[in-house]
């Protein structure tokens, strides 16, 4: 706790905890999240985050936030449940891949190699959450888009923002608007792993505004996510399937 | 007498001056001779209608390699369509002819008028087949790298198996069609007899492989469990013997009570496939509508009262199921009124495919509520009908396979009775 400031935030806590984890052997750390449904207050920060990280496309979502009115009027209430691929220990959607293009990877995150997969989207069908979603190559921009020359939201200026390259699992991928991959491609959450290999937390983590959502080494017993998913109110989605996912919520 | 006798002479006469016709309307074009007007023959229409039908799906194609699959109605809720269920349609119908004819031939050794269609079945699932891996292949989103099951193949994946087994299943009939193609010995017929043997357990394997792709599906509780291996395998009999009837009555015709006869043991068998298929069909459906849980009897429910109740209604149950039985049990029962209930049940089975491949998917809402409003844009919807690009790309796939039976049927002469040595089977 700083003297002067008051209490730590938990951003500067994962943090520390994440370049701890990275001096480990990639094997050695196990990554998972938590989401506090009692923080999150539906902005929906999270997923628009990721969808300027990862430059996602129309079509694609990795972090939904799924909203439930609960009770009827005027006895209504919200509830709010951000909703990304929750890494199963044990997944549904790799072992239906025909040709290994979708794998948990050493530090336990469900990655999907773009280059090997052919697109025939079993995975997208096999997973109980709906948690992949699959590049049809669709662009904000197009034709329909004014040129607006000069402006920043013109087609030319804006179109070049989309072409631009995201750096999903460590690589360069260009949108070029041809059908090369990730077009075509199932995409999924991956816990950002080129940021975190870089030492920066999930975009989604670093934008929500409640610290909603927190990630870390569940590999490291000090670490803030190792002691929140033992907690007695810390549960999973779908637990009686057996999936074993890495993304806790507090209830 | 004499009198009989010229009758008799006459008719034989007659039966084989329109068997030349046939042939002869169905022969490969010849360009036509020097100063000789231009015929237009039964020929040149089927092969042109064939082309036609090729050079307007082309269009669809076209866009298929342009656009990806932008230009279709599927998406990351609703990712299979209309060409996967076309795909399974017309594997069972490949599959099914194939094994309901091994069994009948091999087997229970039926009238060798059966065994005669050897040539022209096995060119006909060949054609079927072509049209079912173009379908599958663009169904891909990298249909290019279709060879990368071939190579680093995951055998825990039950789509590799499917696709694996399809693969040996085309070398097989491609071998058998390559015996027919050869001059017939004692040996070619042994060894077609043991590829017969051969493809039989792997055309099971096939129908049951393709219906467990579906049901391993945690993901969709409508399809998962041991109902659809079950459910593929007899569509796939009720399919395959409906082609097989109506392959039989339509170019098998002959005017002799034997012809009749096994007519009406082929209905006879459909009648029994498609009885089996009803009572099954029934007993899933009110297991799963009995206790209605959402996540799995919203999908049935959507097949019989959404908005495409008529795909099940009308074209399955009506067109494909009530008419035919009417058809086949009719008292005044005869072979061409076998084959029109054939071809009706054959035609109209796509509904089958269709009502288990997409209304799964469009239920969603039943197993992840709140998903689709939660975030919106292209393919992030439960909704699906095929676009006019999916049907062109699928017209494209009908009319190769065509091509590939007239082709096989007209230039190659891969056709019934053209090689007696095969009633030795």
């Amino acid at each position: 706790m700083h003297e002067v400031l008051g209490p730590q935030d938990v951003l500067v806590r994962m943090q520390e905890e994440l370049q701890r984890a990275l001096k480990k052997k990639p094997a050695e750390r196990l990554w998972k999240m938590v989401i506090d449904l009692r923080k999150c207050v539906g902005c929906h920060a999270c997923t628009i985050a990721c969808v300027a990280e990862n430059k996602l496309p129309p079509g694609v979502v990795y972090r939904p936030v799924v909203e439930r009115e609960i009770g009827v009027y005027p006895n209504v209430s919200r509830a709010f449940i951000p909703r990304p691929c929750l890494q199963c220990a044990e997944p549904p959607c790799t072992p239906v891949c025909p040709v290994n293009a979708t794998y948990t990877n050493e530090e336990g995150v469900v990655v999907v190699d773009y280059e090997q997969c052919i697109g025939c989207r079993y995975c997208l069908n096999a997973c109980p959450y709906s948690a992949r979603t699959s590049d049809f190559g669709h662009m904000y921009v197009n034709k329909d888009v004014p040129v607006a020359e000069g402006l920043i939201v013109g087609r030319d200026e804006a179109g070049e923002y989309e072409r631009a390259a995201n750096y999903e699992y460590g690589q360069e991928w260009k949108r070029s608007g041809k059908l090369q991959s990730p077009v075509g491609n199932a995409r999924k959450c991956h816990f950002c792993l080129h940021r975190v290999h870089a030492g920066e937390l999930p975009a989604c983590v670093t934008t929500c505004i409640g610290r909603s959502t927190l990630f870390g080494d569940a590999n490291d017993p000090d670490s803030l996510v190792s002691e929140l998913i033992t907690l007695p109110n810390a549960i999973r989605l779908r637990e009686e399937l057996g999936t074993e996912p890495k993304v806790y919520y507090l209830v | 007498m004499t009198e009989i006798k010229n009758n008799s002479e006459n008719e034989q006469e007659k039966i084989e001056q329109e068997e030349i016709v046939l042939a002869e309307e169905t022969e490969a074009p010849t360009p036509p001779a020097p100063g000789k007007p231009f015929q237009l023959t039964t020929n040149h229409i089927l092969w042109g209608v064939g082309i036609l039908a090729l050079l307007i799906g082309s269009i669809g194609l076209f866009q298929r390699f342009a656009e990806g699959l932008r230009p279709t109605a599927l998406g990351s809720y609703v990712p299979w369509g209309l060409w996967v269920a076309t795909y399974e349609y017309l594997v069972w119908l490949e599959v099914g002819s194939l094994i309901v004819f091994t069994v009948l031939v091999y087997v229970f050794k039926w009238n060798t008028g059966l065994s005669r269609m050897a040539p022209m079945l096995y060119l006909t699932a060949l054609a079927i087949l072509s049209m079912a891996l173009i379908l599958i292949g663009l169904d891909l989103g990298h249909p290019f790298r279709f060879w990368h099951v071939l190579v680093s193949p995951q055998w825990g994946s039950l789509m590799t198996w499917m696709i694996w087994l399809h693969m040996l299943y085309l070398l097989v009939l491609l071998a058998k069609l390559a015996l027919e193609l050869l001059s017939h010995t004692k040996t070619t017929h042994q060894v077609s007899k043991w590829l017969s043997f051969l493809s039989l357990p792997m055309g099971i394997a096939l129908v049951v492989v393709a219906g467990s792709v579906f049901g391993v599906v945690i993901g969709r509780p409508a399809w998962q469990g041991s109902g659809l291996p079950v459910i593929f395998l007899i569509s796939s009999l009720i399919a395959g013997s409906g082609l097989l009837t109506f392959l039989f009555v339509w170019f098998m015709r002959e005017d002799t009570p034997a012809y009749l006869e096994l007519a009406r043991k082929l209905a006879r068998l459909l009648l029994a496939f498609l009885t089996i298929g009803l009572l099954v069909a029934i007993l899933t459906g009110l297991v799963i509508l009995y206790p209605g849980v959402p996540a799995q009897a919203t999908a049935l429910q959507l097949t019989l009262f959404g908005p495409f109740w008529w795909v099940y209604w009308i074209i399955h149950i009506g067109l494909g199921i009530v008419v035919p039985i009417f058809l086949l049990f009719s008292h005044t029962q005869r072979a061409r009124r076998i084959g029109v209930a054939a071809g009706l049940l054959v035609i109209t089975f796509i509904a089958v495919p269709l009502n288990i491949v997409i209304p799964t998917q469009l239920a969603i809402e039943a197993v992840e509520k709140g998903l689709i409003i939660a975030f919106q844009g292209p393919g992030l919807k439960a909704e699906y009908f095929p676009t006019i690009s999916e049907w062109l790309v699928t017209l494209f796939a009908l009319a190769f396979g065509y091509l590939v039976f007239l082709f096989g049927f007209t230039v190659l002469r891969l056709r019934p009775g053209s090689d007696s040595n095969l009633e030795e089977a």
